[in-house]
């Protein structure tokens, strides 16, 4: 185990400022496919990741369990002399922090038994076959700087499974934190039994209300989440550039960041310059309120961290929405003519100053007609931009899911996303 | 660390498991970024540990990075625990290889300093001229890897890699238009061609001052013809990622999917007999080269399509013994703690007969789409798009006015179906391809020549 003092007392005489963040992980992964399980992954691991400054220079490496310190700090002292000053970079937060306190102790998750319950729900629900996987994580992760010392416990799980049954597909997530539940029977259940059974039709082009099932909404609302980054705004690529005060979404969202939620696995109790974090609005009522901020972006635009280093480039922790207060069945049965989306993936941006974009619809894309699914489509796209996008929803359903799947959907907490006239596309 | 406990790691899971194998990887790697013609940031790591295989009634894998050996002990029989646990257990052997190979060039990276990087960063962020948003990026690492196993084999392999990617952006009025391309070599800072780089950026640059201003495409079927950059793209994913056959069984399913060849009794048809797509490992300086693959198996050149027909799937020794073949080398593991998955290297479309000017003459109304923006594809890798980049009208075999952002949304098999032409040009572009979960982004190249397509919906 690293001796977090005795390293700070080196990083105290080489530098001017320092961020050591150390994690210790035990991590534990089961994926399984056409029914058995096809590989048990088991991760120890622990690692230092160190941030250091020498005025406006600045550099970031690892440092393993192991290393030759002395060796390893010599070697970062004489690099940094290298790098160019960072006209960015202005310091990291030297203000007193106080930490949330989390007590993980009695919290574990069995990788095993969430992997069983998932199959084993999936199989209830009558699929042919299945896929998944399954985390089980814990970590012990502290932090030092020339002004903070904290540490916490991060416990989180994660669920995915995608049944089959014939060739229509149904695909379910889960994540917990501490204080979350992870039901993994019934996300493998759900998974199958949310698969339709509907004439499948080649999609048609054009513009449709669509109800976006919180992994969906999850792909847009995520892959678009650089945008609310201070760093992205800088650099001259966010679609939110100048909007803070302004409205960019319907009014009825409300989208936080909240790495306080220990529901999610997401959460965390301090940024990477040792800021407490905090549940940060983004979008109340549809009024952008922040950019997200660590101490250097926050001063390059005279305004207070919001928690979110990444010392240079800020990023979001956990994106949750606020439901609204329509259950999804009544958004489903209130459908005059319009899609119902369940999964999405491989969202790429033509441009992303705009947000313009594509995504490819799977594991249910139905076509609601009169509060009824009536066909299953094949071969189309949601092409639309993330800031219309915004601006389009029109409804969002009362239950919300935490949502994490591959690096498609980041950690959040999202309800069913009713957005009007969102672009469709086809193969030909 | 320095590796002494890989034997010691192997004598232990192989006394306890029907197979097991080790790697002890060691990966030095360092990058920067200029933004705006500002330094931005630039990082620096040294990482490494064991990868153990234990293979008993299923599989499970102990990923650890401590020489203590009461540490390194129990995660190996907490690993050896879970792989008596009932699953898939099956798993290619071979032949026992001996090998030592290395790929560091003459330049050696680790002999450039974090001042010769941020150095080229400038250069090519002053490229780009009047472009409002520039990011340059320039990262190399340097990796070397000990692979043995149960059944004998010791595989020594070193290489280093080095990466250069960058965004530009132009604004005219209320316009905008921005421009991605990524290189990459395998090898030393012999191979870094910088003079193809800058011109690349300068040219991109003033392309976009010209495609911000040009009109969309009417929509309507034309004949199109692609440039290597887009056949390299559908070399990728609609050749290279359908048929890994980890795939084709399942095991992505939940994950980047499946493939549209499941299921499919083989050769299966997938288009014209002028298409033909390799993956080739083995291609020097190439940025996916590797001479062994991260499972101790001698890598080599594989048709994945011939002829318009399947010919031979991406496998691993997982795969291979699902198929019951002997694995063809593509097991890759992008780190020491991630498991080897059935992985494409260098993907290209094998060229033909044509030159360029042999492609464009017998077109009357056509689309000339040379480079694209944003792609993407379903997960049975059959329904593609991509946007065009730099793209022209074609009139009478002639290349007429700009065009901005034309689509191509089509299929797999409709895209190989329409190709009547491929030309004799070669060309490379470089990407890192993810896959699997922890996601790993392995270094890969994709390519071909100019092709012609007949008669494609173009919107």
């Amino acid at each position: 185990m690293f001796d977090l003092d005795r390293i700070s007392e080196i990083f105290d005489k080489k530098f001017d400022e320092y961020a050591i963040e150390m994690h210790v992980n035990r991590d534990e992964q089961v994926r399984f496919s056409n029914g058995s399980r096809d590989l048990h992954n088991i991760w120890q691991e622990s690692v230092l990741l160190v941030f250091v400054s020498r005025g406006k220079r600045t550099i970031m490496t690892t440092i393993k369990e192991g290393a030759d310190l002395e060796k390893s700090i010599e070697d970062l002292s004489r690099r940094i002399d290298q790098a160019p000053e960072n006209p960015l970079f202005s310091g990291i937060n030297d203000r007193k922090q106080t930490y949330r306190k989390i007590d993980a102790s009695s919290k574990g998750f069995d990788a095993d038994d969430l992997a069983d319950r998932a199959i084993e729900g999936s199989r209830d629900a009558g699929s042919d076959r299945m896929a998944g996987l399954v985390y089980a994580m814990r970590s012990r992760v502290e932090i030092a700087t020339g002004y903070n010392r904290g540490s916490y416990d991060s416990v989180g799980a994660e669920v995915v499974v995608r049944s089959f049954k014939g060739d229509r597909s149904g695909q379910e997530c889960g994540h917990s934190g501490i204080n979350g539940s992870l039901d993994a029977y019934a996300i493998g259940k759900r998974s199958a039994e949310n698969i339709v059974n509907v004439e499948k039709h080649e999609g048609r082009e054009g513009r449709y209300d669509v109800i976006l099932a919180p992994m969906a909404a999850g792909n847009i609302i995520t892959s678009g989440s650089y945008a609310f980054s201070a760093h992205t705004v800088i650099s001259g690529l966010s679609f939110l550039q100048d909007s803070v005060g302004r409205q960019v979404a319907s009014p009825i969202v409300n989208l936080y960041d909240d790495p306080t939620d220990t529901a999610g696995m997401a959460y965390r109790v301090f940024d990477e310059e040792g800021t407490a974090t905090s549940k940060i609005p983004l979008i109340d009522h549809g009024t952008l309120k922040t950019y997200l901020h660590s101490a250097s972006t926050a001063r390059y635009m005279n305004t207070q961290t919001t928690g979110n280093a990444g010392i240079i480039s800020p990023e979001s922790w956990q994106l949750e929405m606020d439901g609204g207060n329509t259950p999804i069945a009544e958004l489903i049965s209130d459908m005059r003519d319009g899609l119902f989306v369940r999964n999405s993936w491989y969202l790429r941006f033509q441009d992303y100053r705009n947000g313009i974009f594509s995504t490819v619809p799977r594991d249910g894309v139905y076509h609601v007609k009169n509060g009824e699914i009536v066909e299953s489509w094949e071969g189309v796209r949601i092409s639309d931009s993330i800031p219309d996008i915004l601006k389009k929803i029109s409804d969002l359903s009362r239950e919300t899911q935490y949502v994490k799947w591959w690096n498609e959907v980041m950690p959040s907490r999202l309800p069913y996303i009713k957005v009007n006239g969102l672009g469709i596309t086809k193969s030909h | 660390m320095s590796g002494e406990l890989l034997d010691r790691i192997l004598d232990y899971v192989g006394s306890r498991s029907s197979f097991a194998d080790a790697r002890f990887m060691e990966i030095e790697s360092r990058g920067a970024v200029i933004r705006n013609g500002e330094f931005d940031e630039s990082i620096y790591s040294n990482d490494s540990g064991y990868a153990v295989r234990v293979v008993n009634g299923s599989i499970a894998m102990a990923y650890v990075d401590s020489e203590d050996w009461d540490r390194v002990k129990a995660a190996l029989d907490d690993a050896i625990k879970r792989s008596k646990k009932p699953g898939k257990n099956r798993i290619y052997h071979g032949k026992a290889e001996r090998a030592t190979w290395s790929e560091i060039g003459g330049d050696h990276v680790r002999d450039h300093s974090l001042e010769d990087i941020v150095g080229i960063l400038k250069d090519a962020d002053s490229m780009a001229g009047d472009a409002s948003v520039r990011i340059n990026a320039l990262s190399d690492r340097f990796v070397h890897q000990v692979y043995v196993n149960t059944d004998g084999s010791y595989v020594d392999g070193t290489y280093s890699r080095i990466f250069f990617n960058y965004l530009v952006g132009v604004s005219e009025n209320d316009r905008y238009e921005q421009s991605s391309e990524e290189f990459g070599w395998t090898g030393g800072y012999d191979n870094f061609d910088f003079k193809m780089i800058s011109d690349t950026i300068g040219t991109d640059v003033s392309n976009l001052h010209e495609i911000i201003l040009a009109p969309s495409v009417e929509p309507g079927n034309f004949d199109v013809i692609v440039g290597p950059e887009i056949s390299g793209i559908v070399a990728h994913e609609s050749a290279g990622h359908p048929t890994e056959y980890d795939r084709i069984a399942g095991r992505e399913a939940a994950l980047a999917g499946e493939s549209f060849l499941t299921g499919k009794t083989f050769p299966y048809r997938i288009g014209s007999d002028k298409v033909s797509v390799i993956d080739d490992p083995t291609l020097k300086g190439s940025y996916g080269y590797y001479l062994y693959d991260d499972e101790g198996v001698r890598a080599r050149k594989r048709y994945l399509y011939r002829n318009g027909y399947t010919s031979e799937f991406l496998i691993n020794r997982e795969s291979a013994a699902w198929l019951g073949q002997e694995s063809n080398g593509s097991g890759r593991s992008s780190s020491w703690d991630m498991e080897p998955l059935a992985r494409m290297s260098t993907t290209y479309i094998e060229p033909g007969d044509y030159s360029f000017e042999e492609l464009f003459e017998d077109v009357h109304r056509g689309i000339y789409i040379k480079s694209f923006t944003e792609w993407n594809i379903d997960d049975i890798r059959f329904n593609e798009r991509y946007v065009g980049k730099e793209a022209y009208y074609i009139e009478n075999g002639d290349i007429r006015g700009r065009i901005r952002r034309p689509i191509l949304e089509t299929n797999t098999i409709k895209f190989y179906s329409a190709v009547d032409a491929v030309g004799k040009d070669l060309h490379f572009s470089a990407g890192i391809c993810g896959k699997g979960d922890p996601e790993q982004g392995v270094e890969v190249w994709m390519g071909g020549p100019h092709m012609r397509l007949r008669n494609m919906r173009v919107k």
